[in-house]
């Protein structure tokens, strides 16, 4: 309860006093209104071939059609599900695995917490993205290996935060009460420490939903993504592939990038409202 | 007052820096600007890069392209198909002795001067055949089938057989190009990269390569077929194929070794001096599908030819190439291929209904209502078409085939992976549809069917296959497979060839999609004399074009070969198509558009400078 | 204490460069597919060649044989040849890329720290102003724009509509200078819109974390007590930069692996002869020899540069700020 209640707060508070913040909410409102609406939005089906390639944009398709013939609004519009999807379970799973970590490293200290650090320690200093790319290559392209090659590197920038949240809040008064009346670890744990990490968490899947959105499309783009998934990295990687912008074709080029920038913007700046909150040192009206 | 003299200083110093920096800038632009026009230099342009030098050794196309020009054989097979004498002036097979002689032409010379011999050719054959190289060098296993190479006197060299071989003149006349043994004898030929000053023997000869950018060449005056009209010759490297075809519009480069990317086309021609050509010597590569044939459902022929029903081959060539494609016959020898194609075996058109009626029969029927058919025991039949990730062209027809494939109640889906991962999974079996492409339909007939579909060349699943991954065995198509390469009879190998055409196309172990017709492009201010029919870059080509007179040539001739296509089936020509030919006809001959000075570049430049200064000066003024 | 500190951050750096170098043996290796067949696929070569190749490459040896041979190779700098563009060195190919990469991300790296720096400052000095909003908004707004889509549209523009910038390249191809300034230009001409779309796109996160260190530090007592002092703002400016500086330094260093990363993409779009383009076609044609000697070098500049940022904490730590204040 205490959990739910927290975020609660949180949302009300950026809503009613933090403008990028809302800024950040209504965008993402709006991409997530295109990705739930999807098939009512889009005036065709992404992957049906409904007139001829390379067709300049034209009433019946505002944006152009594609290499094989596929209306470019409908794959963009189709895209948003894709790209939140890929976005938001990447960074919820690494924040979970981060949040348990985290928690396990802080709450119990001692060479449990060595052993943690030192392997997040490592795996921040590896240089995350060539290694993205040699998984990504290898794995194979399909949506749910991205998902697992961002979770890899996802989780230790959050396990580092949430560990060093916990050891300060394992210190304060309440938790050793709890501890002398002889709660369980699991109870003090879920009771007192995660509804006061929570924010962070939320902040780190934010945050980590632009990440994962931007690797998922520059790896597309690179050709490592699934072909036949339409996000907006896919549509811009077939675009560039094909010389769209020589031919003209430049919307659909722009169209799918812009999204990609205000969805990261939308992540960003809500993400940052809710950093904020946690943090309200760096407040500024 | 000390502190604002000091900035006054630091801005001073920041705006003669700026100013320097911009001044340089313009300059620059100004001298990349004003390059001044070179004398007869053609620039072919490639997109690749340069491996090595070494005929032996090097893969990469770029450099392929080069050594080429350097190196020859004994004959060429241009784009008619038959071997025609190059550095030798004649050649004989005895069918009985089991001989093949090649006569040279006289007073052959290599480009430093040294005459070229009979000895240079032995010495060429004797490292592929029994040196220590050999190893490496005898790709394609010649030891097993010569017994040995020999100098009859300074032109005429002798070839034994150990038994009829019947692919042995593609191997010993066109794919083996002759090197210098005063040369190549002093070296260690599997490690030598040949890239300081290689020695060959044709039209052009080697002056300098800067890694990364270019390999400039000058006319080789000891050329056998007389010394080339344009006297330098530089292949420019391109990282990229867009980079090249903008150079090419600007009048950059004059010629494109490779293709065209199909959409590119009108682009092109918007410029009136680019002609794009459709090369008969350049044979495309073919696409095309395998079966897993260990596998169920893959294994049941008439579900393979189900899915052959499902496929509309036209719609792949219209969509994914925009027409510069031709449907391929299932019967794996192809059309472009000459003699070798048996015209009665074609391919197979789109009819769902007959995919579905096949389907129904075979007891893979729809039972649940959810658009998928499930296989009599009851699984929803579901699979995946494998290919080659990061190639839109592979990926886009495994998507078309996919939504084909959908209609007809079949769950497909597209696996996009890596080329080694694909080409393990697929040697070894693990797999349900492979999509590969095929270059080498320029190849001798033998190289192009054998090992693809002989059983010999199928192990059990697990074990690598290279060719034969969809694992065929066919004991009738493995006899005609033997007794085509064991004669040297053209007529009775052609029945052979034919016949296994037929029975590959009734078997259908694989579908092969289509075969692409390459798009090369070239521009007409500069020069003339282009050989459409071999290739603007081809050596014939080379030889051919001169230096543009003033008199303004018709290029009627031109244009009509331009589109003159190796059509062997109708073809419904495509809107694209329909356009390029239009605008090519109506393309007036005008005079080269000078190289664009960036004014408006130079304009923004000055602003910048006026608002810097303006800036500096405000605030000079204000603080003092 | 510092001795040991810099013991245990040798210690960390030496088990984070075993085990990328574990990671590039184990990952490519691990995958199905063999770089001889990948050749033989895509260059159509006969399939007696392929186990040549694999034999000359002793691709057929048991792995631990291979791990050592592995070691070996990287550290006695024995990198041998790289098996795509046989015979041809892998050193040699490597050193006639890297000095291009070299440049282009030297150069954006300058860029985009100067820029993201003196727009964090700006804001940070001004901070809870219309100027501060605006420099923090954009900032925000503009960080999420996937670099290689800016690079597209300016190569549109910029290069093929107006004209003003070569659209790919390093230098204009078969182009023959009549002096070194000549060249200069050509370079300069063609480093422009690959370093303006990367600063653009890069700066932001420089900006952020540079104007949220200086507010913090501009509301600590010492900078209040200088204030008190009536000190002249430029004299406070300097003391505060000094520290605020600190994490977008270190940011630079930490995030080498990502700008090395992002030359991938760079040269990608640019068709940039660099290293980054190197490493992408080694990792897709297993070209273990390149692949190897590239990640080889690539950790350890990162491995440097961290410990760089190490020491560089160690310097300029609060602590010691204090004490000296």
């Amino acid at each position: 309860m205490g959990l739910v209640k927290s975020i609660a707060n949180a949302v009300k508070y950026i809503a009613l006093h933090n403008k990028k913040g809302l800024f950040g909410i209504v965008i993402l409102l709006f991409v997530g209104s295109i990705a739930i609406l999807a098939d009512k939005l889009a005036p065709y089906d992404p992957y049906a071939i409904v007139a001829p390639p390379f067709q300049p944009p034209s009433p019946e398709h505002p944006l152009g059609t594609n290499d094989i013939g596929q209306d470019i609004l409908s794959e963009v519009i189709y895209g948003a599900r894709v790209s939140l999807y890929v976005g938001l379970t990447a960074a919820s799973i690494s924040t979970i695995l981060g949040l348990v970590v985290g928690l396990i490293a802080g709450y119990f200290g001692g060479y449990v917490d060595e052993a943690i650090s030192g392997i997040i320690d490592i795996m921040l200093a590896i240089p995350s993205l060539p290694l993205i790319i040699i998984l990504a290559a290898y794995l194979g392209p399909s949506l749910n290996n991205i998902i697992l090659v961002l979770v890899i590197f996802g989780w230790v920038g959050v396990a580092r935060v949430i560990r060093s949240q916990t050891l300060s809040i394992r210190e304060r008064t309440y938790v050793e009460a709890s501890k002398a009346v002889g709660s369980s670890s699991f109870g003090i744990i879920f009771r007192h420490i995660l509804p006061s990490v929570a924010p962070v968490a939320v902040a780190y899947v934010i945050l980590g939903a632009t990440s994962a959105i931007l690797t998922e499309a520059s790896l597309s783009f690179l050709g490592l993504g699934d072909p036949t998934a339409k996000s907006w990295g896919q549509i811009l990687y077939h675009a560039q592939a094909r010389n769209a912008l020589y031919l003209g074709l430049w919307l659909w080029v722009f169209v799918p990038g812009l999204f990609i920038a205000l969805v990261g913007a939308g992540f960003t700046l809500l993400g940052m409202a809710i950093e904020d909150y946690v943090n309200p040192k760096l407040r500024y009206a | 007052m000390y502190r604002y003299s000091s900035r006054f200083n630091k801005s001073l110093l920041a705006l003669g820096l700026t100013i320097s920096i911009l001044t340089a800038y313009l300059i620059g632009f100004a001298g990349v600007a004003s390059a001044a026009p070179e004398e007869q230099v053609l620039k072919v342009g490639i997109p690749g890069e340069i491996d090595n030098f070494n005929p032996f050794t090097g893969i990469l196309a770029a450099a392929g392209y080069v050594r080429g020009l350097l190196y020859q054989t004994l004959l060429i097979l241009p784009a008619n198909r038959s071997y025609t004498p190059w550095l030798a002036e004649s050649f004989t097979v005895d069918q009985n002795a089991l001989k093949v002689v090649f006569k040279l032409r006289p007073n052959l010379r290599w480009d430093d001067g040294t005459p070229l011999t009979s000895k240079d050719v032995v010495f060429t054959f004797n490292l592929i055949l029994n040196s220590t190289y050999s190893k490496v060098l005898d790709k394609w296993n010649l030891r097993n089938y010569i017994e040995y190479v020999k100098a009859l006197d300074d032109r005429t060299v002798e070839f034994k057989l150990k038994s009829p071989f019947a692919p042995v003149l593609w191997y010993l006349g066109a794919q083996v190009a002759i090197v210098p043994e005063h040369i190549w004898s002093k070296v260690n030929v599997t490690e030598f990269k040949n890239l300081d000053n290689p020695v060959g023997c044709g039209p052009y000869k080697f002056v300098k390569y800067t890694p990364g950018v270019s390999v400039e060449l000058e006319a080789n005056p000891y050329f056998f077929l007389g010394k080339p009209k344009i006297q330098r010759l530089v292949v420019v490297l391109y990282k990229s194929v867009d980079a090249l075809m903008l150079d090419l519009q600007a009048g950059n480069i004059d010629a494109i070794y490779g293709s065209v990317a199909p959409e590119l086309v009108p682009v092109l021609l918007k410029n009136p001096n680019v002609r794009v050509a459709l090369p008969l010597a350049s044979m495309g590569s073919m696409r095309f599908m395998g079966f897993n044939l260990e596998k169920y459902p893959f294994n049941i022929t008439e579900f393979r030819w189900a899915i052959a029903y499902a496929i509309n081959k036209e719609a792949i060539v219209n969509t994914v190439m925009l027409g510069y494609a031709e449907p391929a016959a299932d019967g794996w020898v192809q059309p472009v291929q000459g003699i070798w194609y048996n015209p009665n075996v074609t391919y197979v058109k789109q009819n769902l209904t007959k995919a579905k009626e096949i389907l129904d029969k075979l007891g893979f029927i729809d039972r649940n209502g959810d658009g998928i058919r499930e296989t009599p025991d009851g699984k929803p039949l579901s699979i995946s078409i494998l290919t080659i990730s990061g190639r839109p062209e592979f990926e886009r027809s495994a998507e078309l085939i996919m939504g084909w494939l959908k209609q007809i109640g079949i769950d497909a889906r597209v696996e996009a992976q890596a080329l080694g991962t694909v080409d393990q999974r697929e040697g070894v079996g693990d797999f349900d549809i492979g999509l590969m492409g095929l270059a080498g339909l320029g190849n001798d007939v033998d190289w192009w069917i054998y090992e693809r579909f002989h059983s010999s060349q199928a192990p059990p699943l697990g074990t690598y296959a290279p060719r034969n991954w969809f694992r065929y065995r066919n004991p009738e198509a493995d006899q005609l497979l033997d007794a085509q390469r064991s004669t040297l009879d053209l007529e009775l190998r052609k029945q052979y060839i034919y016949k296994l055409q037929e029975i590959i196309a009734r078997d259908k172990p694989l579908i092969p999609l289509y075969v692409t017709k390459p798009v090369t492009a070239y521009r007409i201010d500069k020069f003339e004399g282009w050989n459409e029919v071999e290739g603007p870059t081809s050596i014939l080509s080379l030889m051919s074009l001169k230096p543009k007179g003033p008199e303004v040539i018709t290029v009627a001739t031109t244009v009509v070969t331009s589109v003159t296509q190796p059509v062997t089936q109708p073809v419904t020509i495509t809107q694209t198509q329909a356009v390029t030919v239009a605008t090519t006809v109506t393309s007036p001959v005008t005079s080269p558009t000078p190289t664009e000075v960036p004014w408006s570049l130079y304009a923004v430049v000055i602003v910048v400078v006026v608002v810097i200064l303006a800036f500096v000066a405000f605030r000079v003024a204000r603080k003092t | 204490m510092v001795t040991r500190f810099l013991y245990v951050r040798l210690l960390r750096s030496l088990i984070v460069f075993l085990t990328i170098l574990l990671i590039v043996f184990i990952l490519p290796r691990a995958m199905p597919g063999n770089p001889a067949s990948i050749l033989a696929n895509e260059y159509q070569l006969p399939s007696s060649t392929v186990k040549v190749l694999i034999e000359m490459w002793k691709l057929d040896r048991p792995w631990h044989e291979q791990l050592i041979a592995y070691f070996q190779t990287l550290f006695t700098g024995q990198w041998g040849f790289s098996y795509k563009y046989y015979p041809r060195t892998v050193y040699e190919l490597v050193m006639e890329r890297l000095p291009w990469t070299l440049l282009l991300l030297g150069t954006s790296s300058v860029t985009v720290f100067l820029t993201g720096v003196g727009l964090g400052v700006i804001a940070g000095w001004r901070r809870n102003t219309k100027v501060d909003s605006i420099i923090t908004f954009s900032a925000v707004l503009i960080y999420a724009v996937p670099y290689y889509w800016l690079a597209l549209l300016f190569q549109y523009v910029f290069g093929y509509l107006l004209k003003w910038f070569p659209i790919t390249q390093a230098l204009t191809p078969g182009m023959i200078y009549r002096n070194v300034f000549e060249y200069v230009a050509d370079v300069l001409w063609h480093l422009t819109l690959p370093v303006i779309a990367m600063t653009l796109t890069a700066f932001a996160s420089y900006t952020l974390v540079t104007r949220n260190s200086l507010v913090d530090i501009l509301s600590e007592d010492f900078i209040l007590a200088l204030k008190a002092m009536g000190l002249p703002d430029r004299t406070i400016m300097r003391h505060a930069l000094r520290n605020a500086l600190l994490p977008p330094v270190t940011m630079l260093a930490i995030r080498l692996g990502t700008i090395v990363g992002g030359a991938v993409l760079t040269e990608t779009v640019f068709s940039y002869p660099g290293i980054g383009y190197l490493i992408y076609e080694s990792i897709l044609y297993k070209d273990y020899p390149v692949l190897n000697a590239a990640f080889f070098m690539l950790s350890i500049t990162i491995i440097v540069a961290n410990l760089c940022a190490d020491l560089l904490y160690m310097l300029l730590d609060p602590r010691i700020r204090y004490t000296r204040g």
